[in-house]
């Protein structure tokens, strides 16, 4: 094992450590922005799991089919808005209850993938992109940027955010703009108010089906989005690297009470755990007891999810359904 | 004018008006897709029919653990608890009883089976009291952390068995687990596990329905469903009945998973057919969760799974379709008996109120 806590912490020096740790966080921000915005009006978004999948297999097919890289992000949000405007249907105006359909959506939509992923990719290479992934190296070439990483003091954890991908900067953009519109415009208000006290809102002459359904469209369009960010950093397409990712974005925004801020530190310790025991297996060479190790950030992230539950839920009950 | 008005009443003959035709639905989804998977239109109807009535055996055994499953789905959403994890559960308690049979009991091998079974079961009966007490206690969410204990639990065997990680994996996938079955069922177990799984699966159909349609208990179950608020204040004892149902249910869906692991060959590795928690959820909606619709039910989607599988062997149509199927039949379900629940009513604008 790791020689105690002088090694557990020399690794927060390691730049591999750090560049791992922005890649798991990106599409996991993105797509708990998208359950916060679902969360916000009242919904609890089950479906993600396969909405964050079917964005991931949007992105792997524009690429496939030679679309340029920014149509990629756009086709898997507008699958993604697709998904979320049929399900904002089915649970609002149609009232059908919020978590079986959740299930529902996840089910079809991730069964969905698999067939078009079979189907298309059968005799052909599996979905890894032709161009690999996205290369941002450029950027480091940059003079303002080679100035800075060169600077002394900046250390591993600089290096790693100053040439991190657009994409990190893209998702604290996007974190930046929901937390704005959530807590600062009378948009927000209108959908803070629809998921704490719905009648309220039906008392301004406001649709309380109108809003949730528009939440559920721009949320699924992030969650989507959060898939394609997966792809397109890492460069391929898997399921058993997408899965899950899903539920971990919508059990990290539960845990932070459907909050942006506390979400971007949510997301962060989730990567740094996941970061963390990958690197362990890189060192170690893949020991036996290392087998269920990718299952510790789930592990305590859900502990917390279940310690915090009771404060979390005075504060943002859940509908019953 | 056209008013959508609440029904008082939903008569019965509607209830199964929905259900036909949520499970037609389902069948022409099944028909689409197997065509456009490139199944050739002749073949379409034979798979279904030859599904249908070529093997009662087959149909039985994948209706039996569904006809489990969907029953204990049916009695937890009538209390108002959502448990969607019985995929994880049948896991657990397959994991369990497995590791009963491996040989830490010193007792006679007929013993082992049952023993082992019975651990099963009542480890995820615990379990699921485990989970209403963290909702009671907690108000932790139920359907969230059955749902992220289903993606533990898979994960973990996929984990220890070498596999690549699927949070929701086809229906009908085999999953290895990763403990070998160690009380070898001799040849007359395997016929009596074939008989009397099926037998056991039908009369806690029956006998749910009769509990609660015509006992204390019943209307009891059916008010805290129904009104939470208005049976505690009548008296009844809401969080104790949870409880008890919760974990009857548990035991129901522990049975599933300790029965499949068991009755594999002795020294084997057992297989677990994965997906039946969730195929099981859209039985218990398919059923109008009526514990009786749940015996129909379970027929009919296993006769859509072994169709899929039957496809899925002769012409290489990807499994995963059993999961749009079974997705599209849930949605279906939900909304033909949500839509039941109200009717239009024409009525000139002089009479309007």
């Amino acid at each position: 094992m790791m020689s105690g806590l002088s090694g557990a912490l020399g690794i927060l020096a390691d730049a591999a450590f750090w560049v791992a740790a922005i890649d798991i966080a990106t599409p996991l921000l993105i797509a708990a922005l998208g359950a916060i915005l679902c969360g916000q009006t009242g919904m609890l978004a089950l479906g993600i799991e396969g909405i964050f999948t079917a964005g991931a297999l949007a992105a792997l097919l524009s690429v496939h089919f030679g679309k340029g890289l920014w149509t990629v992000p756009l086709v898997a949000a507008a699958v993604g808005a697709l998904i979320g405007l049929i399900s904002g249907t089915l649970t609002s105006p149609l009232q059908l209850p919020q978590r079986t359909t959740g299930l529902a959506v996840a089910l079809l939509t991730t069964g969905l993938c698999q067939l078009v992923f079979g189907l298309q990719f059968a005799a052909d290479a599996p979905g890894t992109l032709p161009s690999g992934p996205i290369d941002f190296s450029w950027i480091a070439h940059l003079p303002a940027v080679a100035t800075l990483t060169g600077l002394p003091y900046v250390g591993e954890f600089g290096r790693a955010v100053v040439g991190a991908p657009p994409l990190l900067y893209a998702a604290l953009l996007l974190a930046l703009l929901a937390s704005y519109v959530i807590n600062r415009t009378p948009l927000g208000l209108a959908l803070r108010v629809s998921g704490e006290n719905p009648s309220a809102v039906t008392a301004q002459g406001r649709s309380v089906h109108g809003l949730r359904i528009g939440a559920s469209a721009v949320g699924s369009a992030l969650m989507g989005l959060g898939g394609s960010a997966l792809v397109l950093t890492s460069g391929a397409f898997s399921f058993s690297q997408l899965s899950g990712r899903g539920f971990a974005a919508l059990m990290l925004a539960i845990i932070a009470g459907w909050r942006v801020g506390r979400t971007l530190l949510a997301v962060l310790a989730f990567a740094m755990v996941d970061a963390y025991q990958i690197h362990l297996q890189h060192r170690l060479g893949d020991p036996v007891a290392l087998t269920l190790s990718p299952l510790l950030p789930y592990a305590i992230a859900f502990v917390i999810l279940i310690a915090t539950s009771r404060s979390t839920m005075r504060r943002f009950p859940l509908s019953a359904d | 004018m056209i008013r959508v008005e609440r029904r008082a009443h939903v008569p019965m003959t509607l209830g199964i008006a929905a259900s036909i035709v949520a499970a037609s639905v389902a069948l022409i989804v099944t028909a689409l897709l197997l065509g456009l998977a490139g199944t050739p239109t002749s073949a379409i109807g034979r798979l279904m029919l030859s599904a249908a009535f070529g093997s009662p055996a087959t149909i039985v055994a994948l209706a039996t653990p569904l006809m489990l499953i969907g029953l204990a789905s049916v009695l937890t959403f009538r209390v108002g608890l959502i448990n969607l994890g019985a995929e994880g559960q049948i896991v657990a308690a397959a994991l369990t009883a497995l590791a009963v049979s491996s040989g830490v009991l010193q007792v006679p091998p007929l013993a082992i089976v049952p023993l082992a079974i019975a651990a099963g079961a009542v480890s995820n009966a615990l379990a699921l009291a485990l989970i209403v007490v963290l909702k009671l206690r907690l108000r932790v969410d139920e359907a969230v952390v059955t749902i992220l204990l289903n993606i533990a639990m898979l994960f973990a065997v996929q984990l220890l068995t070498g596999g690549t990680l699927a949070s929701l994996p086809p229906i009908g996938a085999v999953q290895p687990l990763p403990i070998a079955n160690a009380a070898d069922l001799p040849g007359w177990g395997q016929d009596l596990h074939g008989v009397l799984a099926p037998l056991i699966a039908v009369i806690a159909c029956l006998m749910s329905f009769a509990l609660l349609r015509f006992t204390i208990w019943g209307l009891e179950i059916r008010a805290t469903g129904g009104n939470t608020v208005a049976a505690r204040f009548a008296g009844v004892r809401v969080n104790s009945i949870k409880l008890k149902v919760a974990m009857f249910s548990g035991l129901l869906i522990g049975l599933v998973g300790a029965g499949q692991a068991i009755s594999t060959a002795g020294g084997a590795t057992p297989n677990l057919v994965l997906g039946l928690g969730y195929a099981g959820i859209a039985v218990a909606f398919l059923a109008a969760r009526d514990p009786l619709g749940v015996i129909p039910a379970a027929l009919f989607v296993s006769v859509l799974l072994t169709a899929i599988g039957a496809a899925n062997r002769e012409t290489g149509v990807p499994l995963a379709l059993g999961n749009v199927v079974v997705a599209t039949l849930l949605i279906a379900a939900l909304m033909a008996h949500g839509s039941i629940r109200y009717r239009l009513r024409f009525r000139s604008w002089s009479e309007a109120p």
